[in-house]
């Protein structure tokens, strides 16, 4: 029972390995798994809920690397849950009035250094987020 | 392009749908989302593909 509990918690960390799972598992778990029918439905759910979460796109990261499996089903119940109506509905209002306000700006003729200001903002802004953002989930990922 | 309003007009509806679709996405992934949607009304599409770029990577999984 020990062993079994042992072998489970290793299955756990090699979760965060995701795929390939059978080639990527140790000789020693590879073994127990053959002759433990209990630990095999363990490692059978894992595998489900695994493929489950890389089919919503959600993060497999060292965040997942924790024992309690509950924990993976609260990441899936998350990825099913709607996104809040009154929220997208806010998010689109905003869209609309920020769309509006930039296209009243370059119509209504404020000339041409607004319009190079508003364009260097739409270009440069999303490169400049990106290596910030790349970096914030590498030290995430440490 | 300043003379045809329709222009304008799909273009707005293109990144209002990028905006939104990506609003959409980060609130399930977890993610900015209001900070990221903002960033889809500014271009497209390299508001997306940036968007793509950082949340797919991150949730690459890692090989054992």
């Amino acid at each position: 029972m020990e062993q079994c509990e042992r072998i489970r918690r290793e299955l756990n960390e090699c979760f965060v390995g995701m795929s390939p799972w059978d080639e990527s598992l140790p000789e020693d778990l590879r073994n127990h798994l053959a002759g433990c029918a209990g630990c095999r439905e363990y490692f059978r759910e894992l595998r489900e809920i695994g493929v489950r979460l890389a089919e919503m796109g959600q993060r497999v990261d060292s965040a997942i690397r924790v024992p309690e499996r509950a924990y993976f089903e609260t990441l899936i119940d998350r990825a099913k849950m709607p996104v809040p109506i009154l929220e997208l509905l806010a998010f689109i209002g905003a869209g609309i009035g920020i769309l509006t306000g930039i296209a009243v700006a370059f119509r209504s003729g404020y000339g041409f250094p607004v319009e190079v200001f508003l364009g260097l903002i739409a270009v440069l802004l999303p490169l400049l987020i990106l290596p910030v953002s790349l970096k914030e989930g590498i030290d995430r990922e440490e | 392009m300043r003379n045809n309003p329709w222009l304008f007009c799909l273009l707005g509806v293109v990144l209002l749908t990028q905006a939104t679709w990506i609003f959409i996405d980060a609130k399930k992934r977890g993610e900015m989302a209001w900070l990221w949607g903002l960033l889809g009304l500014l271009n497209v599409p390299t508001s997306l593909i940036v968007y793509l770029l950082a949340t797919r990577r991150r949730s690459r999984p890692k090989r054992v």
